[in-house]
């Protein structure tokens, strides 16, 4: 009975459970079983889809667990007790760095979407700009607010993606599966590789474990994080091929929200659910661009010594230039894939180092100790 | 003159605000008297009652004549006075004689010995009875407290199919005394403070000890203190000053007239704050889910309860979204409507001359016009004002051309919605933000509803009640909370309090684990 | 200060609601349209054809609500020339006060005319899969002769003719020598998968129209190689599931006998992958009741029921023998499914004579393909028969 009032800024693994799959979950899927269709055959792009899902939850366990190893400590702070201060402070910027090309690239495709789906003629600026300024005043409230955020928004999209495939089930042909395990190899690598990007958001492990009270459980719940994520994917990725095959799939810019497009709901008020999916679909967004904004703010706030308001303020300006740099969808495109390279590469590469370095050291005090 | 007007005022400021004029009872009788008298201005009903103990010792009894049970003063304390003249001893000094007259000698109830003035008006003017001695520096204040009340009623704004039929009333000795009967533990708590500076209104923080987190008292306890107004006409007064944000279009702290309601809420580990004249009890701190929730829930069958609660929930996004929805479907995604449905839409609202929005907003303000008026009614005519009203107005509108009949239907639906939110305040603050939907989807279609939807939701995250989260049980989420949130699980299964209150004791009932 | 920022923030943020409404068309203002044809007009160079265009908008007005019947005519035709669709469309709005809405599009009629021309379908198709906020459910029909006419159908009981033809192919599952309505979602898969497919068509009669038998296209050049009649479409609908049920007429001792099929399963297995030599075996089981018997024969008796199976299953083997023999020999494409079923199921040998299947050496022609069908009847009707026997 220590603590009444909720800690603010502290959270539980709970929410960091919730925290990954909906950093993760954003933009990345909307577009994925197409990516995977053109390079496999029938719906063996699962096995690429299964492979970079698991290597990403080993890596996000790695992180998890270095970061959990120095309860209480900032990325800063215990990332430069392993690698020399200068490193670290490089490895810090080169995190925030991603998160903000994320949620520039984010607020761009959102507007792309939007424009498709939902617009004719409302400008592409004034779409983002609208969802950039919700983005700003959610991350201008507390952060455990945004960790609320999450909690609340990620069970409608879990609904809503399992309400999408019940419905789907009139349209699926099991036939449109096969050919099975028919694709090459280097294929498979490739869409290996390509799933991969998909799995961008795990970086906020690295900062945002410190405001966990339970350290210990850590792990644990982002590998559970993780988990959903591909189970999530894999659903989405059956359903999109059983429905439409591979040669379809493969040929529609985003085939999930086609899929909405698809079926039909029986006695439904609304007729093109594709809208309304999309609209959901929009507070899964909101939540990637959200986390992703506090945490560049977060790890940016220690070499800045402004206030999170003002800090945030200067790079809402600059998130969206960034965002509305791009023309055209084949630039924003392009925009996407080097973000997500730079992502996976920057964030596994990090933890890589950190977590073997730590290892070797922690491996040599024992050594000293059996001394 | 103009300078003497100047320095009266003064002080007669300083003598109400009482920090200064804090002058102790002195041994003169008279002098006494006219102190009293020029403290309250000598007012009409101020009696004061001189009388003879005998041995002339002098002495005088004072009261509010509308305030105070005279029938009382005259038999148990005048009567006895005087009565028991002869016994008293002529060597006794007027301080023992006081003392022997509160101890041998009134038959009320409470009895109080003071020498403060201050103390000695504020009680008077509460409805207590005062008795001077002659020759000593003390008086004696009797609980005489007695004026004409309501009678216990069916609460108006409150009422159920099934459920006690008794409200709050506006005394507060007879609301605590209804809150009693519920609960019969011991350490049911009322402390009792004052609040405003000038009305000295009475204030009664209700908890049960050892359920409630003492940290919450705490906290009610010091919002409490830091309230400074002259008076609190209502528990209304009270919610706003010590509410957690006042720029919020939501309740933190709700409000109601049933002491059951109350009585359950202290039992979960909330307190309770009752004020003196004031009908409405406040209950802190409360969370969104709180607003679908209402007494009966719990009164009817789970599966009923559940239903009714859920029936809620629909009505709750019924509310908020529907005019929205048909605005944004009717100006910006026409794709979305059954084609059928499409096509008799846009023949029912050729020829009206305004776009959705204006069409929507029109019959919305008209709604809200309608219910204002008939609240304003006395209640035979109100009810009239609303059947007149609606049917009148809608059908004429209709047929002038104004707004379609499908828009009639939607605004309907939405009033209807409304009134299924159990929490009055919550309602309304549903009905407010109703208007920015439709400005949203106005502008930017079911994009701008879902951004404003997202940032209500980012509003309530950050929102608390007493430094409870708002969004709670859902997020931060206490699972073990959830069997009675949408749902409303079996009695038997409900055996824990609110996690989210954090109780000292979370268990209810025997059924210990 | 804290507060003058958040009013200084939200007022900025309001300047972008005040400019809003770009995309605000009140639905009155739409012109909604739920029929589109097209015809060919003429060809101009090689690859480049004029078409025509017709749509058909919908009167809100003239379809009337539920307190109100419509007055006067519930559509309106419009028809506009022009080299591409999309083009072709943006001219509507020149003479239409309404704006143009493909959202409620229900059914798109293309004339033969235009399947006759190499590519020219796929490349109309284009539009109409592209747009994102076209549906996927968009019916397709085939039209003989002109197109726009079709869309002139309007019999008594009908406002417009685009919606009744959309509900005339609900109805498709009472009738085997019909196929399966075909959406736009489907054409595109079929495109894409270049595999030959058969398009439904549609006739008017009078001011009817019947929704009938189906023409062939070919995959590769999406263009018409042919039409199969009343038989062959039922034969190929039992081949591979193109129809839901129907009635079929069979006789049993020389007494017609009325089937009502409620249950199609065909199960197509390749036994023989050579590729000179590819064979299939296509099973057929069939559920079905009898509807209407002339005969004297009891229907309840087991060895009647024997018969009458015996002889449904004549029926279909020779309706689906007449499919086979047409698409093999005389229009030499793949319209059964075989390829599908190859490239699906032996995958590695489906690369191989991928190129060859239908074109070239044409292993298709020379596949044995064998119709094994089952039909079990189960309930009989409520009476046994209406005449006795003469004896």
């Amino acid at each position: 009975m220590s603590d009444f009032k909720y800690g603010d800024e502290t959270i539980s693994s709970r929410e960091i459970m919730i925290a990954l799959p909906a950093v993760t979950i954003g933009v990345g899927i909307l577009s994925l079983p197409r990516e995977i269709a053109l390079l496999t055959v029938g719906a063996d792009g699962w096995i690429a889809l299964l492979v970079a899902g698991i290597m990403i939850t080993v890596i996000t366990w790695m992180t998890s667990k270095l970061a959990a190893s120095y309860p209480g400590e900032t990325f800063l702070s215990y990332s430069s007790k392993l690698v020399t201060k200068p490193v670290s402070i490089l490895f810090s910027l080169i995190l925030v760095m991603q998160s903000l090309l994320l949620s520039a690239y984010v607020i761009r495709v959102i507007a792309e979407i939007a424009k498709a789906y939902l617009f004719d003629r409302t400008p592409l600026e004034v779409i983002s700009l609208t969802f950039l300024l919700v983005v700003v005043y959610a991350v201008s409230g507390s952060r455990a607010g945004l960790f609320r955020l999450n909690m609340l928004f990620f069970p409608i999209i879990v609904l809503i993606t399992f309400i999408l495939s019940l419905f789907s089930f009139g349209w699926f042909e099991m036939d449109n599966l096969f050919p099975i395990f028919e694709t090459g190899v280097r294929d498979q690598i490739k869409a290996t590789e390509i799933s991969g990007l998909a799995f961008v958001g795990f970086n906020i492990l690295f900062f945002y474990i410190t405001l966990v009270k339970d350290t210990k459980k850590v792990p644990k719940a982002s590998v559970h994080g993780m988990l959903m994520v591909i189970g999530l994917y894999l659903l989405i990725f059956f359903v999109n091929l059983g429905v439409f095959g591979n040669a379809v799939t493969g040929n529609l810019v985003y085939p999930l929200i086609e899929l909405a497009k698809e079926i039909e709901i029986p006695g439904g008020f609304f007729e093109r659910f594709d809208s309304f999916f999309f609209v959901i679909w929009i507070m899964a967004i909101f939540n990637t661009t959200a986390m992703s904004v506090d945490v560049s703010i977060y790890a940016l706030q220690p070499f800045t010594k402004l206030k999170k308001q003002t800090l945030l303020f200067c790079m809402a300006p600059l998130i969206y230039i960034i965002g509305m740099v791009p023309e055209g969808s084949i630039e924003v495109a392009k925009l996407g894939t080097f973000i997500g390279y730079f992502g996976i590469i920057s964030s596994s590469g990090i933890t890589l180092i950190l977590f073997t370095i730590s290892k070797i050291r922690r491996g040599r005090k024992k050594e000293h100790a059996a001394k | 003159m103009g300078r003497n007007f100047f320095r009266r005022r003064k002080l007669k400021q300083e003598s109400a605000e009482g920090e200064d004029f804090s002058t102790e009872i002195g041994v003169d009788l008279e002098k006494n008297l006219q102190d009293l008298q020029t403290m309250i201005g000598s007012p009409e009903d101020l009696v004061i009652h001189r009388l003879n103990l005998g041995f002339n010792v002098k002495a005088a009894v004072a009261f509010i004549s509308g305030l105070s049970n005279k029938e009382a003063i005259h038999n148990d304390l005048i009567k006895n006075l005087l009565r028991n003249r002869e016994k008293e001893a002529g060597s006794d000094t007027p301080d023992e004689l006081i003392k022997q007259l509160k101890l041998d000698l009134i038959s009320i109830g409470s009895v109080e010995q003071t020498n403060s003035l201050d103390k000695l008006t504020i009680d008077l003017l509460s409805g207590k009875s005062v008795v001077y001695v002659e020759g000593t520096a003390e008086a004696l204040l009797m609980g005489t407290e007695k004026w004409e009340t309501r009678s216990i009623d069916e609460p108006i704004s409150e009422s159920l199919i099934r459920g006690p039929r008794e409200g709050f009333v506006e005394n507060l000795q007879t609301n605590m005394m209804l809150i009693r009967r519920h609960i019969r533990d011991p350490n049911l708590r009322f402390d009792t403070s004052e609040v405003g500076r000038r009305s000295k209104k009475k204030l009664v923080v209700c908890y049960v000890d050892g359920i409630v987190n003492p940290d919450m008292v705490k906290e009610v306890d010091r919002r409490l203190s830091s309230i400074d107004m002259d008076s609190a006409m209502e528990s209304g007064y009270i919610e706003q000053w010590i509410e957690d944000s006042y720029l919020s279009p939501f309740p933190q702290m709700d409000n109601t007239e049933r002491p059951d309601k109350v009585a359950s809420a202290v039992l979960q580990g909330k307190v309770s704050i009752l004020l003196d004249g004031s009908p409405f009890a406040l209950i802190a701190p409360i969370t969104i889910a709180n607003a679908f929730k209402s007494p009966e829930d719990y009164y009817d069958r789970w599966l009923i309860g559940t239903f009714l609660r859920v029936i809620r929930y629909i009505g709750a996004f019924i509310t908020m979204f529907l005019p929205a929805l048909y605005i944004a479907l009717v100006s910006y995604h026409q794709g979305m409507i059954p084609s059928q449905l499409a096509f008799s839409i846009a023949a029912t609202r050729e020829g009206v001359p305004f776009p959705a929005f204006v069409e929507a907003l029109i019959m919305g303000l008209t709604m809200e016009l309608l219910r204002e008026a008939g609240a304003r009614l006395p209640r035979t005519i109100g009810q009239t004002i609303g059947i007149v009203g609606g049917l009148v107005i809608g059908e004429a509108a209709v047929s002038a051309g104004i707004v379609s009949p499908i828009m009639v239907i939607v605004v309907a639906l939405t009033a209807v919605a409304s009134f299924t939110i159990p929490l009055y305040s919550v309602a309304i603050s549903f009905r407010l933000l109703r208007f920015g939907f439709m400005f949203a989807a106005a502008v930017l279609g079911l994009y701008g509803i879902v951004l404003v939807y997202i940032m209500i939701n980012i509003h309530i995250v950050n929102l608390k009640s007493m430094g409870v989260p708002y969004s709670t049980p859902f997020a931060p989420s206490f699972i073990k909370d959830w069997k009675d949130l949408v749902l409303r699980g079996p009695i038997p299964m409900m055996n824990e309090r609110p996690r989210n209150l954090k109780p000292k004791d979370t268990t209810s009932g025997n059924l210990r684990r | 200060m804290q507060l003058n920022k958040k009013v200084l923030v939200f007022l900025i943020s309001s300047t972008i609601f005040l400019a809003g409404c770009w995309d605000r068309v009140d639905i009155e203002e739409r012109g909604f349209i739920v029929g589109t044809a097209i015809d060919l007009v003429n060809q101009e160079k090689e690859n480049e054809y004029e078409v025509m265009m017709t749509n058909q908008f919908v009167i809100p007005s003239g379809i009337g609500t539920l307190m109100q019947g419509g007055g006067g005519q519930a559509f309106m035709n419009v028809s506009e020339k022009g080299t591409s669709v999309f083009r072709t469309n943006r001219k509507f709005s020149r003479i239409n006060s309404q704006e143009p809405f493909y959202q409620h599009l229900k059914v798109l009629v293309v004339s033969e005319e235009v399947l006759i021309q190499p590519h020219l379908f796929s490349n109309m198709m284009d539009f109409f899969i592209r747009d994102h906020a076209l549906r996927r459910s968009i019916r397709l029909l085939v039209a003989h002769e002109d197109a726009k006419e079709i869309l002139n159908s309007t019999p008594e009981n009908t406002d417009v003719p685009a919606m009744y033809l959309d509900d005339l192919m609900e109805n498709v599952d009472r009738n085997t020598n019909t196929i399966k309505p075909i959406h736009i979602g489907e054409i595109q898969e079929l495109i894409l998968n270049q595999q030959s497919y058969v398009l439904p068509v549609v006739r008017k009669v009078g001011s009817m129209a019947e929704y009938g038998n189906v023409v062939v296209m070919d995959g590769e050049s999406n263009q018409m190689v042919g039409s199969l009649n009343e038989d062959e479409t039922s034969g190929l609908g039992f081949i591979n599931g193109h129809t839901e049920g129907g009635v079929l007429e069979v006789q049993v001792d020389e007494s017609p006998l009325a089937v009502e099929i409620t249950k199609i399963n065909q199960k197509m297995k390749i036994t023989n992958t050579q590729k000179n030599n590819v064979e299939v075996e296509i099973s057929i089981l069939i559920d079905g009741n009898i509807a209407e018997y002339f005969g004297v024969e009891s229907v309840l008796d087991e060895k009647f029921l024997e018969k009458a199976e015996a002889s449904t299953e004549k029926k279909v083997k020779e309706l689906t023998a007449k499919t086979i023999k047409k698409v093999q020999q005389e229009l030499n494409t793949d319209v059964l499914g075989v390829s599908k079923n190859l490239y699906q199921f032996h995958y590695d040998f489906w690369q191989e004579v991928k190129e060859d299947w239908e074109n070239g050496e044409n292993y298709f022609s020379s596949a044995d393909i064998k119709i094994n069908s089952e039909v079990k009847i189960d309930r009989v009707g409520s009476a046994d028969r209406i005449k006795m026997k003469e004896e």
